[in-house]
């Protein structure tokens, strides 16, 4: 995480968040995509 | 009898319900939620960080203790720990220690419904989400962690939900009958406005509605891929008492009715919640293939509804939540017996028409009674 720090220019935005939480899942890209639409669905509730 | 041919038997008994067939006994479902965890003598706030055994346990007791063919929901079922990992949770316990409720407030502002509309899910992700959780405002990488923490808990809590279909299964012998929650998009859409704002907007911006019901429709879709008949799509719907005739099938009816095509389409049931008053509107769900839609009543005339709409929907309900808290035995048997003469054994499952939530919310002995009563009635 330190390292993906320094790799950034600025602050990163909730588009890039959600980017490196995909990569720090396990699974597939479909599975990954899932979870976020759940996190989605559910952090809007 | 095991607990798994108890549980396989009760979910043929409920089956053939559901699919408006006679059965050898009307079967009485669970809706117990918090309520379960009083009686079981435990606390909400305790129960959330106990584990899934000692969670399941505390569930079950009413299970084993009364009579059941069948359960709606089982746990608890708002990740409020994985929220709280963001710094703030849209769910909180009530004062009772028992019960959850949820915070009504606005997260799209009137000026920000066109940018929703161009894009839900950017709109939630990069709006909505920093406004609310205050986490995720934070430095980086203050916020990647929280962000992070919260995807961990919400697997656990996911995984949690997972195990209850198998622990029913094997330690208690009642089938679950709701295999997942689905929103419909005009709940989610007044959710996001505010209760207020949102019933408003019914008037104030029409077509800007409509839209946004449309862009909401992808956020509340139900899950894709083939469904069994058994369990059942549950859909809870707060917001039809409230709507009149025209503004349901105008506003609500439209992406409702594509959800559920959605899920009938790819081989499941639905099961809705007819929270408050639906006899206004209820007879728009023999639109749907017969057999496909089991209707839960709360507030409307049990046997008249099945008058009206039984010859193609299933139905849940029937239960006086009020005389069971209030009534004595007999007043009780007499209000089941009345029940169960002017359905019949076809069609028909008896439950709580309210959700059990807090401790006082009924009678256990008014519970047992009943529930046995429905269980050895015979026709």
């Amino acid at each position: 995480m330190e390292e993906q720090k320094n790799t950034m220019e600025q602050e990163p935005d909730m588009e890039q968040l959600f980017e490196m939480l995909k990569a720090q899942m396990p699974g597939s890209d479909m599975e990954k995509e899932i979870l976020v639409h759940v996190m989605l669905y559910i952090l809007s509730m | 009898m095991t607990y798994q041919e108890m549980h396989d038997e009760k979910a043929e008994v409920i089956q053939k319900a559901a699919n408006l067939e006679a059965t050898p006994r009307v079967p009485v479902l669970s809706m117990a939620q918090t309520w379960a965890v009083a009686y079981a003598g435990e606390e909400t706030e305790e129960l959330l960080d106990a584990g899934p055994e000692k969670e399941f346990e505390a569930y079950a007791k009413h299970l084993h203790d009364f009579y059941f063919d069948g359960v709606i929901l089982f746990g608890m079922n708002r990740p409020i720990r994985a929220y709280e990992a963001l710094g703030w949770s849209p769910f909180f316990i009530s004062g009772d220690k028992i019960s959850i409720q949820a915070y009504d407030y606005s997260s799209l502002p009137e000026d920000e419904i066109q940018e929703y509309i161009a894009d839900p899910f950017a709109f939630i992700r990069d709006k909505m989400l920093p406004r609310r959780f205050p986490n995720l405002r934070k430095p980086f990488p203050q916020n990647m962690e929280a962000l992070g923490a919260f995807a961990e808990k919400l697997m656990a809590f996911v995984g949690k939900n997972g195990q209850a279909p198998g622990y029913l299964h094997d330690n208690v012998g009642v089938p679950l009958v709701a295999a997942d929650l689905v929103e419909p998009a005009f709940d989610r859409y007044i959710g996001y406005r505010g209760w207020k704002d949102g019933m408003i907007d019914l008037r104030a911006r029409e077509d800007e509605v409509l839209e946004a019901l449309e862009a909401t429709y992808p956020v509340v879709a139900p899950a894709p891929g083939p469904r069994t008949p058994f369990p059942w799509a549950f859909f809870p719907i707060t917001s039809v008492t409230y709507l009149n005739r025209k503004n349901f099938e105008k506003f609500f009816w439209p992406t409702f009715k594509h959800s559920a095509d959605a899920i009938i389409d790819a081989g499941g049931k639905v099961l809705i919640a007819m929270e408050g008053n639906w006899a206004h509107v209820y007879d728009m769900l023999l639109d749907f293939p017969k057999g496909s839609i089991v209707a839960f009543v709360e507030n409307d005339d049990f046997i008249q509804t099945k008058k009206d709409i039984g010859s193609k929907v299933s139905l849940v309900g029937g239960l006086d939540t009020l005389l069971l808290r209030n009534g004595t035995i007999d007043e009780n048997i007499d209000a089941v017996k009345k029940v169960l003469d002017g359905c019949g054994n076809e069609v028909i499952m008896l439950c709580t028409g309210k959700a059990l939530l807090s401790p006082g919310d009924v009678n256990p002995d008014n519970m047992r009674a009943v529930n046995e009563f429905i269980r050895d009635y015979t026709f």
